[in-house]
């Protein structure tokens, strides 16, 4: 596996080394020293044939983690559904060694991957990686609904291509910008892929909102229906995607962010069992107290009150 | 008594004081202490007190007694200023050496400081309940007030309270000890984390099933500043981590760029890591772009330029119409863009293809569209309903008006059609009143349909009516009332006449019979008494017909008795 990283760090070495050579041909500049003008040179000259190539070989390796649940196992369903170009890979069984999908990544050709992984049955994480070189982004995924559900009455193509709609809050923070970056990565599907469709009738559309991504995928209606007026409706899945971790790595490497915010979901249910916990205790210690004041607040009756009290008669006689 | 309890306080502790100074490296036991106090006392007998800390409690009380006076003298000593810290040293080591009862730490003879000194080093490194640091405290605080002279009456609630004093060093000890076991003893760590008190935040998200939860500890939370844990990304946050799978120029120019900014090493909290440098490198290094530009034929994406404003991000409407809003306007700059790159938007109506939800889920959700649609409709008719049973008395109310209202007005039509007649002209006066009114109404026009679709009557009907009359109340119509008959003719007298003339011809009758009319009565009465059993009725009696030969039978009957 590290081979095979080693070897494609190769790669782009070269590559890389390619295009500044060929800056340095086309705009003669040789200044070693000063690098990071060169590159920003390199980035102005043209070059169609060769960079196209990045957007379109995109594969997109989807994959779960063992115990999915079965609406987050539609969930994935969904996504390969609207990312034409995914591929579907058996379920992980280790959950320890993650670095390892960057291997099987390789062995499907693929250079994107999205993992579901679930936890306890219930919680679901979603890593999305671009392999093997990072970085990978780690959520936290909540509020799902797909496509199976019947609230959403829209319907798309499959394959058709996406346009993706971004909130202007993603090119704030750094993090947000590399989350923009990846998502549109993923889920743009290149030109000219084999099962893409020529038109244009769904959006992908990504919010961030109360520090979190919502997730909303919404079909462009005809112009038949309404010539004047775009009409759009709902088609699925949702989701909002929290962030909790951003590594440099690919399912591994370095952590640039992590999310101070983000409560696992484990830690929230410990919190409201606890929450509960103390309802329980608060609710037996009021109750002693009282029962303590009513005790307290008990005026032994006397004697002329207990004077026909046959009981008490009996006592004293 | 400020000044005793200082004393009482002091006196035990100066000589502690004396022992770290003079011994240097010797470190006094809490034991000790309390022996030295003894040690110094002219002419005093072996030092009793054991030097033993912790077993000390066990001691027998007589020891004490035995050790009062010494203890008194050497208070006195202190007090007055006799006593010696210099001399304390040898002469209680003297005394030590002499010492065979106690238990010393060091109970050799010599006298040497520095033998001694090692020896006690020894002593401390064996000893396992050294607590150097605790006497020198307590010396501290309590090394104050010395030299001060109090009345020898006082002296012996001194030495009380120095031996109390002693006593509770003992006690101490013995705590100490505790503590040192209870230290020792693996810490129990409390597992239970049920009386944790928890901060909301409303950090954590739970959904929205229990959203107004959240709100409401986030109001509470508003209240309350947050600590700080969170680093903001201020530029001077900024740092650069080695990061391993850098290349070396990008190394270089991280390197670069920490030149440029000038870092301040920051404590990373576990919880929140911020490398924006990394996180911008990372994004320049994987960022497809051709020529510096994104070319967005292949990428699509649109992004706004204005923030997505949701005031209440919890509200299910409002967050999705702002979402709709927002991407629907991103939905036409697609569209602009496409037309500039000739991309076709439409598909056309011939091209069919798989979609994403099969025909199968699409007829599923036209279906459940269609009940939900019949739901509602049935529950606004239900709603219709009830609203109507609520209102419906005041209709029924309100139409029995209108119809009251429409009868009055006919019959005062009717009264003027007659009024004409009355006065002379026939039918042509009913005929232009009903026209006139018609064409009033027909000027209104509101209710001239209305009196359209009532039938007309016929000729016939017409004719009936005049007779027989129509409208108006139909039951007891055919009963008399006091106009039908006349009222001046009856009379109530008359009318029962007949009657009376009866009871008349009765009263006469019972004259006729004679003087024992009354007799017979009884004796009437007489002759039904077995039969009626007891009960009378008198009423039924006059009712029958007393014929005259029954009479005359009765009376004969009656005679015969007699």
């Amino acid at each position: 596996m590290k081979e095979s990283i080693k070897r494609k760090i190769a790669e782009e070495d070269s590559k890389r080394e390619k295009n500044e050579n060929n800056n340095k041909s086309v705009k003669k500049q040789k200044n070693e020293n000063n690098k990071s003008t060169s590159r920003v040179a390199a980035a102005t000259t043209p070059q169609v044939k060769e960079d196209d190539s990045i957007f379109i070989k995109k594969r997109v390796l989807v994959m779960s983690t063992r115990g999915i649940s079965p609406k987050n196992r539609h969930l994935m369903g969904d996504l390969l559904d609207l990312i034409p170009h995914s591929k579907k890979e058996s379920k992980l069984d280790d959950r320890k060694s993650l670095s390892l999908i960057n291997e099987s990544c390789e062995m499907k050709s693929c250079n994107y991957a999205i993992l579901f992984d679930s936890r306890k049955h219930t919680d679901l994480y979603l890593w999305m990686a671009k392999t093997p070189l990072g970085p990978t982004i780690k959520f936290g995924v909540s509020n799902v609904h797909t496509l199976e559900e019947l609230q959403m009455t829209g319907n798309c193509l499959k394959g058709s291509r996406p346009f993706l709609h971004f909130d202007a809050t993603f090119d704030g923070q750094p993090h947000l910008q590399l989350a923009k970056e990846l998502l549109t990565q993923i889920f743009s599907t290149p030109k000219g892929h084999v099962k893409s469709k020529p038109f244009f009738d769904h959006v992908f559309a990504f919010f961030y909102q109360d520090g979190r991504i919502w997730f909303r995928n919404y079909q462009i209606s005809d112009h038949e229906f309404k010539k004047q007026e775009r009409l759009l409706t709902e088609i699925g899945p949702r989701m909002i995607l929290h962030i909790s971790k951003i590594f440099s790595g690919g399912f591994g490497g370095q952590v640039l962010y992590s999310n101070p915010e983000f409560v696992s979901p484990n830690d929230n249910r410990m919190n409201q069992k606890t929450l509960k916990a103390n309802k329980y205790v608060k609710k037996i210690q009021s109750r002693k107290v009282s029962e303590e004041r009513h005790n307290s607040a008990f005026i032994e009756p006397s004697e002329v009150e207990r004077l026909f009290d046959e009981d008490y008669h009996g006592l004293e006689q | 008594m400020p000044t005793q309890k200082n004393i009482k306080k002091s006196a035990p502790i100066k000589t502690t004081t004396t022992t770290t100074t003079t011994t240097a490296a010797v470190v006094p036991k809490k034991g000790s202490a309390v022996k030295q106090v003894v040690a110094p006392a002219p002419g005093a007998a072996k030092t009793t007190v054991s030097s033993k800390r912790g077993r000390t409690t066990a001691e027998p009380p007589k020891k004490r007694s035995k050790n009062d006076e010494e203890l008194k003298n050497m208070l006195q000593d202190i007090i007055s200023g006799q006593y010696d810290p210099e001399d304390e040293e040898i002469e209680e080591d003297e005394d030590i050496s002499g010492d065979d009862d106690v238990n010393l730490d060091f109970d050799d003879d010599e006298d040497d400081d520095d033998e001694e000194l090692e020896e006690d080093d020894e002593e401390l490194e064996d000893d396992d309940e050294e607590l150097e640091g605790e006497e020198e405290e307590e010396d501290d605080e309590y090394g104050v007030d010395q030299d001060e002279e109090i009345d020898p009456d006082e002296l012996d609630d001194l030495y009380q309270d120095v031996y109390e004093e002693g006593e509770d060093d003992e006690d101490e000890d013995e705590d100490e000890e505790e503590d040192e076991e209870e230290i020792d003893a693996p810490i129990a760590i409390p597992t239970k984390k049920l009386t944790k008190e928890l901060n909301i935040t409303g950090k954590s998200f739970q959904g929205f099933a229990n959203v107004a939860d959240i709100l409401a500890a986030q109001k509470v939370a508003g209240k309350q500043k947050p600590a700080e844990m969170i680093r903001e990304m201020t530029e001077v946050d900024e740092l650069a981590l080695p990061t391993s799978d850098l290349s070396e120029n990008e190394e270089e120019e991280s390197a670069e760029k920490d030149q440029e900014i000038q870092q301040e090493p920051i404590d990373y909290n576990k919880h929140s890591v911020n490398d924006k440098v990394g996180l911008t490198q990372k994004l320049q290094d994987f960022k497809l772009m051709v020529g510096g530009k994104v070319p967005w034929v292949h990428t699509l994406t649109v992004t706004t330029k204005k923030q997505l404003e949701c005031p209440n991000i919890h509200d299910d409407f409002v967050r999705e119409m702002a979402f709709y809003k927002q991407t629907l306007d991103s939905v036409m700059v697609c569209e602009s863009l496409c037309k500039d790159f000739k991309l076709p938007v439409e598909r056309k109506p011939d091209y069919y293809a798989e979609m994403v939800k099969t025909d199968q889920q699409m007829y599923k959700i036209k279906a459940k569209l269609d009940e939900d649609k019949k739901r509602i409709e049935k529950a606004d008719l239900i709603r219709q309903k009830r609203q109507f049973k609520k209102i419906g008395k005041q209709v029924q109310v309100q139409k029995q008006q209108e119809r009251q209202k429409e009868k009055s007005s006919q019959l005062e039509a009717v009264k003027k059609w007659r009024k004409n007649r009355e006065k002379g002209n026939v039918s042509e006066d009913f005929s232009i009143d009903l026209i006139d009114e018609e064409a009033k109404k027909g000027n209104n026009g509101g209710n001239n349909k209305r009196k359209r679709d009532l039938p007309t009557k016929g000729k016939k009907r017409l004719a009936k009516d005049e007779k027989y009359g129509f409208g108006g109340k139909k039951k007891f119509a055919k009963s008399n009332t006091r106009e039908s008959t006349d009222a001046g003719s009856f009379s109530v007298k008359r009318n029962n006449s007949d009657l009376n003339n009866h009871y008349k011809e009765k009263a006469q009758q019972r004259k006729a019979a004679g003087g024992f009319g009354g007799k017979a009565g009884s004796g009437g009465k007489a002759g039904f008494g077995g039969k009626a059993g007891g009960k009378s009725r008198p009423a039924k009696m006059f009712k029958f017909k007393l014929n005259k030969t029954k009479l005359m039978i009765l009376i004969n009957n009656v005679m015969n008795l007699n």
